[in-house]
């Protein structure tokens, strides 16, 4: 055997679905992220871009546009809050929380300038979110009500509208803080009157920035902060939503009440028991009609 | 003068050996990246390399070849995925798990080599929506294994990968309002 050469091979870093890097764009004097292609059902997502920011190689119609993550588009991450309260990864690190001041009027003006100077003298820490959007319909529930020959009838009805406009990908945002959407409770739906979001959310990172010593409590992430990501998603996500009847199409549930007039007092039992049926028939209904979505991990 | 030299081959070692007996050796520096099931990787302008991957315990096959490479005790070599049907308008396609089952049971027909097969589709909404696969009427559903982003219509760009771990199927049967569906989840 005559060994003729050796060849050594470095391997670069595997990184994950929606592995998030921010970095400063010094020509653009702002902070951006590159989101790791990842998949929600087998499509990469977008990030709407006006034209001056499209990524090379990506061509479209118009002055803004849906680019999908597998072009590498960069996200501008141009909103931050103030994280309270501070992570202990940052505490450890010189980041001073901003005191939680009492204006009660107790407080003298110079004790309050005191804890405001440690504050700003420490470094400051700011973060923004990357979260992933995906459309989904709305749906609504209403009471009507009207005479009947015997009592009263009321209808209780489940619509669905389809999201507008139909997007099967999902789209990445960045947002200055998460909020989760609310859950809309089973008590509101029965009520009536009610129509829940067209967004199912997921946050996939969030961004902190870290200054340097004494850049005052109103600084803004320059060049001269340092960025650190903490990731909530690692996997690609599959997203399924309740298998309904036809879209926009109208569910109702008619319940015969019987209240007639001249209701006495000893058909007041039978009539609350009457009132718990029909809830319950109500909130059967509901479930069995109710849009649901689930987001998982493949 | 001739040289004799001792390899002691590792993981992260090779040698490969020419026609006129000369032997190069190759070392990675560092550990090769995280490959997980299913891996897809590029292999030619129009052909891609599977990484062996497993569908309920059965190890799926590329024109009847299992991925791993072992026909019972024979080694066998695994071809490459050949993408005839090309890309979409989109310039996208997918390499996919296609999982037949008996529609009457809703399990795998033993002993058949098609339960698990890879296969290379460039419609991807047809076999795949909703976060589940809708039956073929076959009793088969398909999971994507890899997104393909395409430069044209006649070479691949690069491969995004959609899964990276053994799977999971259940088969969820036809009712009067809708038809079955197949789910796939991620394998303990």
């Amino acid at each position: 055997m005559n060994l003729l050469s050796i060849l050594a091979l470095n391997h670069g870093a595997w990184r994950h679905p929606w592995h998030t890097a921010a970095r400063w764009n010094a020509r653009r004097k702002r902070w951006e992220a590159q989101v790791n292609p990842g998949l929600l059902n087998g499509l990469d997502p977008t990030i709407t871009l006006d034209r001056e920011d499209w990524p090379r190689g990506f061509e479209s119609d118009g002055e803004s546009a849906d680019v999908p993550l597998a072009f590498r588009p960069v996200l501008p991450l141009t909103g931050f809050r103030t994280p309270s309260p501070v992570p202990d990864y940052f505490l450890a690190r010189g980041v001073v929380a901003p005191p939680e001041l009492d204006l009660s009027g107790d407080l003298l003006a110079i004790e309050t300038t005191g804890l405001l100077d440690a504050a700003a003298s420490g470094r400051q820490l700011r973060a923004c979110d990357v979260v992933l959007l995906k459309d989904k319909p709305t749906m609504t529930t209403e009471w009507t009500t009207g005479a009947g020959i015997d009592g009263t009838i009321a209808q209780f009805s489940v619509g669905i509208a389809a999201a507008t406009p139909r997007n099967p990908r999902g789209r990445i945002v960045m947002q200055t803080e998460y909020i989760p959407p609310p859950l809309t409770s089973l008590q509101a739906l029965l009520t009536g009157g009610v129509s829940t979001e067209g967004i199912d959310e997921t946050l996939l990172a969030t961004v902190f920035f870290l200054s340097r010593r004494g850049v005052g409590l109103d600084a803004f992430p320059d060049e001269k902060w340092s960025a650190h990501v903490q990731h909530h998603c690692f996997w690609n996500l599959h997203y399924g939503m309740r298998q309904l009847e036809p879209p926009l199409k109208k569910q109702n549930l008619t319940l015969n009440t019987g209240l007639a007039a001249g209701v006495g007092d000893a058909l007041n039992n039978f009539i609350l028991a009457q009132v718990n049926d029909a809830n319950s028939a109500a909130a059967e209904f509901l479930g069995r009609e109710q849009l649901e979505t689930r987001i998982w991990s493949v | 003068m001739r040289h004799r030299a001792t390899l002691t081959a590792t993981g992260p070692v090779r040698v490969h050996r020419d026609a006129w007996g000369n032997a190069h050796v190759v070392a990675d520096v560092t550990p090769a990246a995280y490959g997980g099931a299913f891996r897809v990787s590029i292999a030619g302008a129009l052909q891609v390399r599977v990484g062996t991957g497993t569908c309920e315990g059965i190890t799926a096959r590329l024109d009847g070849v299992p991925l791993d490479g072992m026909d019972g005790e024979r080694i066998v070599r695994v071809p490459l995925l050949k993408l005839k049907e090309g890309p979409d308008a989109n310039l996208r396609s997918w390499v996919m798990l296609r999982f037949q089952v008996d529609i009457s049971t809703g399990l795998p027909v033993p002993d058949d080599e098609d339960t698990a097969t890879i296969v290379h589709r460039n419609d991807l909404s047809a076999v795949f929506a909703n976060g589940v696969s809708p039956d073929d009427r076959t009793g088969a559903g398909h999971l994507p294994l890899a997104m393909l982003v395409w430069r044209n219509e006649r070479s691949v760009q690069r491969v995004v990968r959609n899964v990276y771990f053994h799977q999971r199927h259940s088969f969820v049967p036809a009712t009067k309002d809708r038809r079955a569906f197949h789910i796939f989840s991620p394998a303990a």
